[in-house]
Order: structure tokens, then C-alpha cells, then sequence
């Protein structure tokens, strides 16, 4: 077990954070359609707030996906 | 009904008249001071706020060299960084409640 | 580095170079030998900027034209950005913002180029920018409400014996705003920057060594062209976000308590 397949094992660990911006963009998402099919008239209104919601969420995601591209290829 | 035949025509060069005297002084009232003020914290804001990371930069390179210069690695660094942000922190506050003051005159 | 094969020849999987900032080697041996490629792509950001907007805002008539619907469509966006989130008095920054969104936009589409370099794919570029807004905020607050603007960590209606612990999580999490704030828009553009070369050192049959690698390569190809289509969109999608994001923390400052 050199230390190069640790850091496999580690990179390929550290992509169970998607897990969490997954559900989290599904959740977002999904409120958005049952507000907007509840009441169609109020969709450009949220839709500055389910972009927000959106990138604050999949930011989450994004610094998973660095944590495991920093321990393959810079440490 | 055109304007030749208009029997108003006179009270429309009245108008024209009365509009030409009236726009500069619409001009000038366009930018009420409410928005003036507005403005100008915007623009100090940035200025302001570039000088808050300017300050944390020469805390923290600062730091860094000192650093090197001693040898005690990551401490002077450290303290370097929030030094500086704690300084670019003060005094971005202190220019806040200058214009504060300033701008309730 | 990854050094992936182990006969020890050169790696064909070359990931990380991208993001090196070097000086430009065509200006090596002239007085401005200094010039890297970070700070070449961020000038020629504001050059494409003003150059465009120059361009489409000459000879403004009353109906406009081709270019000056779009430069009307520009500021709209930033004006209805604004009007949303800033309320009234938030006219006074739709300068700073446009700026901002225009300047991360622009320097994310010019890093779509090949061989370019991504201006925003380091984080000291993205932390000066978090750093600003961050500065902004205090500063605006502070000059518009007084030192009691600091009264937003202490929300209302919160029993008393609940106070200082969300008063300390209120600061820590004011305190992590910038960090985040910086963290998502090079996040994205590092990650999207080395996906795109893995997909696209595949497709271009680096590292074939059968058959089977060469028709997996040609067959990638679509996929890195849906890949570059979708980095051209979170180009777009991450400026708007952390304009989006700078306004709405502006707006803490302006107005408190909404």
C-alpha cells in the first residue's frame, strides 16, 4: 500500500459530498415547481431566489469535488 | 385636425415657450441630494473597501517577510494577516462614522 | 503532478499546468518582462469590455439599433438586478455591480479560449473581489446606520438566554461570507477548467495505447463538446451569482432589517 493509493482512496471518498448537493438541489428545485404549479403567476418572481438557492447549494458540491481534485494532485 | 388649421396654435408656441424656461431647472433638480448622497457612499465604498485589502495585503506580505527574514515560519504570517484585517477592519469603520457625521449635516 | 504511468516516461495527464502563472514569454526580453498571463488576460478583459461597450453605446437615438439593444439589454440587467434586491436607494450601485458582473463574465468566457488562461481559476483573484464586497458591506453599513448597524448579529425576537450563542454564530457565519463567497466562483472555474482537459486529453487519444482507447477517445469527442457548452454556461450562471450575491449582502447594509 504505497501512499499514491491512499490518495486514491481518499479523492474517490471525498465524492460522497455530492451526495448532500444532490438532495439538496432536488429539494430546491422541487419547492420551486409546487410553488410555481400552486401558482404560475409567481414564477420571474422566485426565480431570482432559486438561482441563489441553486449556487449556494451546489457551491457545497463544487468544494467537494476541489477537496478531491486538491488530494489527488497537489498533495 | 392639423396644426395649420389649429385655432390653439398660439397656446401651443405658449407652451413651447414655457417648456424651453422650464427644462434646466428640471436638469438640475434631477439628482436630488438624497441620491447624491447615495453616490457618493458608493463610490467612497469602493475606495474604501480596496484600502481594506490593500491593508490586509501588507499585513499578511509584510508578515510573510518578516518570517523569512527571522525564521519563525508560520507566526509572523499569521499574526501578520489578522493584524492587517483587524487594521483595514478600524479604519474602515472610523472613515464609515466620518462620513456618518459629514453626511447628517 | 500526476505521474500516473510507471515506466517513467512523461505523464501524459498534465492537469495542473494550466493554472501556472508565469510572465509572458513574448515579452521576455522588453521592459515589460513582467507582465504575466494572469495580469495580460485581466487587461484584456477591460479592453474587450470597454471596447464593446464603447462600440455599442456611440450614436444613442431615440429607436435603437442592433448594438444598442443589446447595451440596453445590459443595463437592464443591471438596473432590474438592482431593483429587486437594493430597493430604491440601491441606484447608486449598479455602477459597481455591472462592473463586477461584466468583469467576471468577460474574463470567464475569455478562459474558454484554447490556450488561454482563466483570470478567476486562482483563489487570491477571487478572494480580492470577495474581500471588496466584504469591505463594502461593513462600510456602507456602518456610514448609513451608525455603529448600531452592528445590531444585525443580534436578531429580533430572540429570547434572551439564546443570545450570545447566536450572536456568536451570527458572526462566524458573517465572517465566512467572503470565504464562501470566493471559494464557489473558483471552485467552479478550477474544477470546470480540469474536467474539461481530462475529458479532452481522452478525446484527444493522449494516453492511447489500444483499439479500444482510440475509440473510446472518438467517442468522447461529443461528450467534450456538451462539456465546453456547459462551461460556457456556469461561465455565465457564476458571474450572475456572485453579483447576485455582492447585492444581496449589500442590501444587508443598506437595509438591515428589510
Amino acid at each position: 500500500m504505497t501512499p499514491e493509493m491512499f490518495k486514491y482512496i481518499g479523492a474517490g471518498l471525498a465524492t460522497f459530498g455530492f451526495v448532500g448537493s444532490g438532495i439538496g438541489l432536488g429539494t430546491i428545485f422541487g419547492s420551486y415547481f409546487l410553488a410555481v404549479s400552486r401558482n404560475p403567476a409567481s414564477a420571474p418572481k422566485f426565480q431570482t431566489w432559486l438561482f441563489v438557492g441553486f449556487a449556494l447549494v451546489e457551491a457545497f458540491g463544487i468544494f467537494a469535488l476541489l477537496i478531491a481534485l486538491m488530494i489527488m494532485f497537489v498533495i | 385636425m392639423t396644426l395649420e388649421k389649429d385655432p390653439n396654435k398660439d397656446g401651443l408656441e405658449d407652451l413651447k415657450s414655457r417648456i424651453e424656461v422650464a427644462r434646466p431647472r428640471l436638469a438640475e433638480e434631477r439628482i436630488s441630494t438624497a441620491k447624491q448622497v447615495a453616490n457618493r457612499t458608493a463610490s467612497e465604498a469602493f475606495g474604501v473597501a480596496f484600502s481594506f485589502v490593500v491593508c490586509i495585503l501588507i499585513g499578511t506580505v509584510g508578515g510573510y517577510a518578516l518570517d523569512n527574514a527571522i525564521g519563525t515560519k508560520p507566526l509572523f504570517f499569521v499574526v501578520g494577516f489578522f493584524a492587517g484585517s483587524v487594521l483595514g477592519i478600524w479604519y474602515m469603520i472610523f472613515k464609515a462614522r466620518q462620513v456618518a457625521k459629514r453626511d447628517e449635516e | 503532478m500526476a505521474e500516473k504511468s510507471s515506466e517513467g516516461e512523461k505523464s501524459a495527464f498534465d492537469l495542473m499546468h494550466q493554472f501556472d502563472i508565469t510572465p509572458l514569454k513574448v515579452l521576455a526580453d522588453t521592459p515589460f518582462a513582467f507582465v504575466t498571463n494572469s495580469a495580460f488576460f485581466m487587461l484584456l478583459t477591460v479592453v474587450v469590455i470597454a471596447f464593446l461597450m464603447i462600440l455599442l453605446t456611440a450614436n444613442a437615438k431615440v429607436v435603437p439599433g442592433r448594438g444598442q439593444t443589446l447595451s440596453e439589454m445590459i443595463f437592464d440587467f443591471g438596473f432590474g438586478m438592482v431593483d429587486d434586491i437594493l430597493g430604491k436607494d440601491g441606484r447608486a450601485y449598479v455602477t459597481f455591480l455591472l462592473s463586477v458582473f461584466l468583469f467576471v463574465f468577460v474574463a470567464n468566457i475569455l478562459g474558454m479560449l484554447p490556450y488561454s488562461f482563466t483570470v478567476f481559476s486562482h483563489i487570491s483573484l477571487t478572494a480580492f473581489m470577495a474581500v471588496i464586497v466584504f469591505g463594502m458591506v461593513i462600510f456602507v453599513g456602518v456610514s448609513r446606520h451608525g455603529l448600531g448597524w452592528f445590531g444585525i448579529f443580534a436578531p429580533a425576537g430572540v429570547p434572551v438566554w439564546l443570545l450570545p450563542l447566536i450572536v456568536v454564530i451570527e458572526i462566524i457565519s458573517f465572517f465566512m461570507r467572503p470565504l464562501t463567497h470566493s471559494l464557489r466562483l473558483f471552485a467552479n472555474l478550477t474544477a470546470g477548467h480540469i474536467v474539461l482537459k481530462v475529458i479532452g486529453t481522452f478525446a484527444a487519444g493522449a494516453g492511447a495505447t489500444s483499439l479500444l482507447t482510440i475509440v473510446g477517445g472518438l467517442l468522447l469527442t461529443p461528450v467534450l463538446f456538451a462539456l465546453s457548452a456547459l462551461e460556457y454556461l456556469v461561465a455565465y450562471l457564476q458571474a450572475y451569482i456572485f453579483t447576485l450575491l455582492a447585492a444581496v449582502y449589500l442590501s444587508e447594509a443598506i437595509d438591515p432589517h428589510h
